[in-house]
């Protein structure tokens, strides 16, 4: 999954390919859009999606309900690192822990955990919290069994290392295992970036008073097809953000563990 | 080996058996009400009853239904796709941008619009599990069929192979293993997309009883479709994952 290889092309050539593609998508929805008439309702227009934009950023609608989805995300992202690393922790190091509870959190990592949403929504109320929990809930898994990977592929015998040399256990811990398993936690915490941010916004689409999911919800009942559009572009935007900054933060973890081991 | 497969394998009955156990202590005492948390033998009984009463089987068939259709089309869709993008350069190029921009979006977002395309029910749920399931197909059969052993490609080509040769005799083969891993992963999010479709505005299926019966405060009646939507995604998933493990040993 990671990032195409470049083909035959030249990466110059492939950039002018992506931008024209992109032009001409945004020229023909303006045209489709403008001699739609009333089926405009259904694909808005770029340039009425860009004036519905400004309005929405203009009142501040936007900036007000991206805090509340930006606080519920990062609620459930922080949350599931407190816990899912210490939890990685006691999977990757004792055996038995790890048959015990590991077929359980990897089958969890395959079902559409969304499901449990209206759970959290009668457990909690109708609240942020409840929409956090779902953001905890779908981001602690790749961070539990990242963290458990890691642990579990550094070499046994810089654990030995440090024992000889007197180390304890809590040596080990500290200056072995937790560096040592830094750069797959990245990774896992990398995954469970766009999971939580999902589980906040379908939280949010669900039953919430506030957030960028329940903006598009509200837009979208309301048929007000251009703010609606608008309201995706900028969860597209903050999704994308975010994966990039937790790819770049994963790579300077990787090169700084690189650096450390030279 | 054996044993320690053995060993595995009780270990991780005994996790279940003691989660089921806590849960249901936890119930039974009162130290948390079961109308929250229900308690897995009411919800047991109350699984019996709906299956018997034909509620439960007819949702499962009917989110199935709506599985297949979106399961199938985003492989049919995802693998074209990504194979016409592996020989068409600039297919690849102009494509590009729009597969990242829905690989990085919450693709839920889409809903409302979906709603207003389709209508509520099925369509737009199969949509979006459709939606859901594409992307990680498209990425992984390319990337797959773009990195065959160049190697082997020169070697092919040398004893005068042709394009349709290579395609179909070196780089199919090669792209397999991440290809199926790209449809394993789909499972999943595929079954994501059909659950929350059904949960925002559906008519029928299991995520319309999670839904419904979240609504009325029916925890028993709740947690049946719940675990079974569950189960669902681990067992799709382990079919998946033989298939992939199979053809990683033919492999070699």
């Amino acid at each position: 999954m990671e990032t195409a290889v470049l083909g035959p092309v030249g990466r110059s050539a492939r950039r002018r390919a992506a931008l024209l593609a992109v032009a001409v998508f945004l020229a023909l929805w303006q045209a489709a859009g403008s001699f739609a008439g009333t089926a405009a309702l259904y694909i808005g227009s770029p340039a009425k999606v860009v004036a519905a934009g400004l309005a929405l950023l203009g009142n501040g609608q936007i900036a007000a309900n991206a805090g509340i989805t930006g606080a519920e995300f990062l609620g459930g992202l922080v949350l599931a690192v407190l816990v899912g690393v210490p939890l990685g922790v006691a999977l990757g190091r004792y055996r038995r822990v790890r048959m015990t509870f590991e077929p359980l959190v990897i089958a969890l990592y395959a079902t559409p955990l969304v499901a449990v949403i209206p759970v959290l929504d009668a457990w909690l109320g109708v609240s942020g919290g409840a929409n956090a929990a779902a953001a905890f809930l779908l981001a602690v898994i790749p961070v539990v069994l990242n963290t458990e990977t890691g642990i579990r592929d550094i070499d046994p015998v810089w654990v030995r290392a440090v024992q000889s040399f007197g180390g304890t256990e809590r040596d080990v811990f500290l200056k072995v295992v937790l560096p040592g398993a830094l750069p797959a936690e990245m990774t896992g915490i990398r995954l469970a970036v766009g999971r939580a941010l999902l589980g906040a916004i379908v939280g949010e689409m669900y039953v919430s008073e506030a957030g960028l999911g329940q903006l598009i919800m509200t837009y979208g009942q309301a048929n007000r097809t251009n703010h609606l559009i608008f309201l995706v572009f900028t969860v597209a935007a903050a999704g994308y953000l975010l994966t990039v900054a937790a790819r770049w933060a994963e790579a300077r973890v990787a090169r700084w563990r690189q650096g450390a081991l030279e | 080996m054996r044993r320690g497969r053995a060993e595995a394998w009780l270990y991780g009955l005994a996790g279940v058996v003691g989660c089921l156990a806590l849960w249901e202590a936890l119930a039974g005492l009162n130290i948390v009400s079961p109308v929250l948390i229900s308690s897995p033998s009411l919800m047991a009984a109350a699984a019996v009853q709906e299956w018997q009463a034909g509620a439960l089987p007819a949702n499962l068939a009917y989110s199935l239904g709506e599985f297949a259709l979106a399961f199938g089309g985003a492989c049919i869709v995802g693998l074209l796709a990504g194979a016409a993008m592996s020989v068409m350069p600039w297919l690849e190029s102009s494509l590009d941008p729009f597969v990242w921009f829905l690989y990085a979006t919450p693709l839920i977002a889409f809903y409302p619009l979906f709603l207003l395309w389709f209508g509520v029910g099925r369509p737009t749920v199969v949509a979006l599990g459709f939606l859901f399931a594409v992307i990680p197909v498209i990425i992984n059969t390319l990337t797959g069929l773009r990195q065959a052993d160049a190697v082997l490609l020169r070697a092919a080509r040398s004893f005068g192979a042709t394009p349709r040769d290579l395609f179909v005799k070196i780089r199919v083969p090669a792209a397999l293993p991440l290809t199926l891993t790209g449809l394993r992963l789909a499972v999943g999010r595929c079954l994501t997309g059909i659950v929350v479709g059904e949960l925002f505005g559906g008519t029928a299926g299991l995520g319309f009883a999670i839904h419904y019966y979240g609504d009325q405060l029916d925890t028993n009646r709740m947690f049946a479709p719940l675990i079974l939507v569950l189960l669902l995604g681990v067992l799709l998933t382990q079919v998946l994952g033989a298939i992939e493990e199979r053809s990683q040993r033919w492999r070699g």
